[in-house]
């Protein structure tokens, strides 16, 4: 046998193993950088608890003083054509907004609004919204993030969390 | 499917066609809302390892990130069309492992199961074609993806079972009530037949169980019809959820499954 195929087989190995471990949580720090790019697998496919929530993304300009105006939609997740079966993009966007929405609450859960600004998540929600259209006059930006239990819930749409003003660069 | 050129060339070309399909998918969205992943924001993750963040801006900086999604898109298309187990394919396997890789690095979020499998199927193909593509590499190769697949399944259901909502069946309904992942039909499906809600969960938590046994242990009529029912399965997600990158990445692991199988019956 030659030293190709035992170093492959050995790497295969070690691969299969850091998954074992990965799957029961274990993580030694080599796992941990490895699974953290995906290298390592974690499957779990809606387990243990799946996902019950729609997650909305909305954001408000700040003109002046208490000059604020409506909720803008920024992101929704939006009825499904019929071709998705094959074609479908958004579902990458959905999955990138659920994944740093959850992560965020996630976040908020144990740290206070001023070290959670400055975490990638909100940063990144941040810097979305103020890519999108604004008011002529905005010099401000606050997003929000909203969840609804189901389409057809009956508790409608509950505020997760709120972020602070943000000064937009000048125009 | 005991011979393991067949059984890796089936692999890697399914594989191609979903790599094709997500690296399109990606493009189209990166023109059109890719601020979400602003390499702006994305680039801090690197800011205290300063190599580490010269490398990743030399990558993914600019318009560079949709030219590595090109360059899957077209080693794909090569791979389709030229054999896979010849000395010349490590580049087109090579370019396809370096894209997949862009879009993991480039962000922790977003990533799904086809994404995981994807990036197992084609850099243990790169790896066995570096170390020579021989009988045995393709052999070693075609057992790690078949054991990563029925991994997968077994570790999706067993942790399903630790989850209130799948033992008490009621999971599927709360997924398929959301917007992100349901569809009107399978809303009032659900609604007009509960117990369809309720047995459709507990049958994906024990056919998830159970693939590894059935496929490696059954009978040829078995082992096929688990296998048909789990490509199904994938196309209902596809249909159902919308989750259509999963039927071909999981797909094009089923030739290593029935290589495997085919092994130990042998």
């Amino acid at each position: 046998m030659s030293f190709g195929v035992v170093a492959f087989a050995t790497v295969c190995v070690a691969w299969m193993t850091a998954t074992l471990f990965e799957q029961f949580g274990c993580r030694p720090r080599l796992v941990r950088r490895l699974s953290s790019v995906a290298v390592i697998p974690r499957w779990l496919f809606f387990a243990p608890e799946p996902e019950r929530f729609d997650y909305f993304l909305v954001y408000r300009d700040h003109a002046q003083q208490q000059v604020y105006s409506p909720f803008k939609v920024a992101l929704a997740p939006s009825a499904r054509r019929p071709w998705a079966v094959l074609w479908n993009p958004r579902k990458h966007e959905l999955k990138l907004a659920g994944d740093i929405v959850r992560r965020l609450v996630q976040l908020a859960r144990d740290m206070p609004e001023r070290d959670l600004a400055a975490t990638l998540p909100y940063l990144m929600l941040l810097e979305f919204v103020t890519t999108l259209p604004h008011e002529a006059t905005a010099r401000a930006v606050q997003f929000a993030i909203l969840r609804r239990r189901g389409v057809d819930a009956d508790d409608d749409f509950s505020v997760v969390m709120t972020s602070a003003m943000h000064r937009l660069a000048d125009q | 499917m005991c011979d393991d050129a067949i059984a890796f060339e089936w692999t890697i070309r399914l594989g191609a066609a979903a790599v094709a399909l997500v690296s399109l998918e990606r493009l189209s969205l990166e023109a059109t809302t890719g601020g979400l992943q602003s390499w702006r924001v994305l680039r801090l993750r690197f800011i205290d390892a300063p190599r580490i963040l010269w490398l990743a801006d030399a990558v993914l900086a600019g318009r560079r990130y949709s030219i590595g999604l090109v360059m899957g898109l077209i080693a794909a298309g090569v791979t389709l069309v030229t054999p896979v187990t010849s000395g010349a394919a490590i580049v087109p396997l090579a370019a396809i492992v370096l894209s997949l890789l862009m879009t993991v690095i480039r962000s922790p979020y977003g990533l799904d199961g086809a994404d995981q499998m994807l990036i197992v199927i084609y850099v243990t193909a790169l790896l066995a074609s570096v170390a020579g593509n021989s009988r045995e590499t393709r052999s070693i190769a075609l057992v790690f993806i078949a054991s990563q697949l029925l991994l997968s399944y077994i570790v999706a259901g067993f942790a399903k079972l630790r989850g209130a909502t799948w033992r008490s069946g009621d999971a599927l309904r709360f997924i398929l009530a959301t917007q992100t992942y349901g569809s009107p039909a399978a809303r009032r499906a659900l609604q007009r037949v509960p117990l369809l809600g309720k047995v459709g969960s507990r049958l994906i938590v024990v056919a998830e169980c159970t693939v590894p046994l059935l496929v490696l242990a059954g009978n040829d009529a078995v082992a096929i019809s688990t296998i048909v029912v789990m490509l199904l399965f994938h196309i209902a997600t596809a249909i159902v959820m919308g989750l259509n990158n999963f039927v071909l990445a999981f797909a094009s692991a089923y030739p290593a499954l029935l290589y495997v199988r085919c092994l130990l019956r042998s």
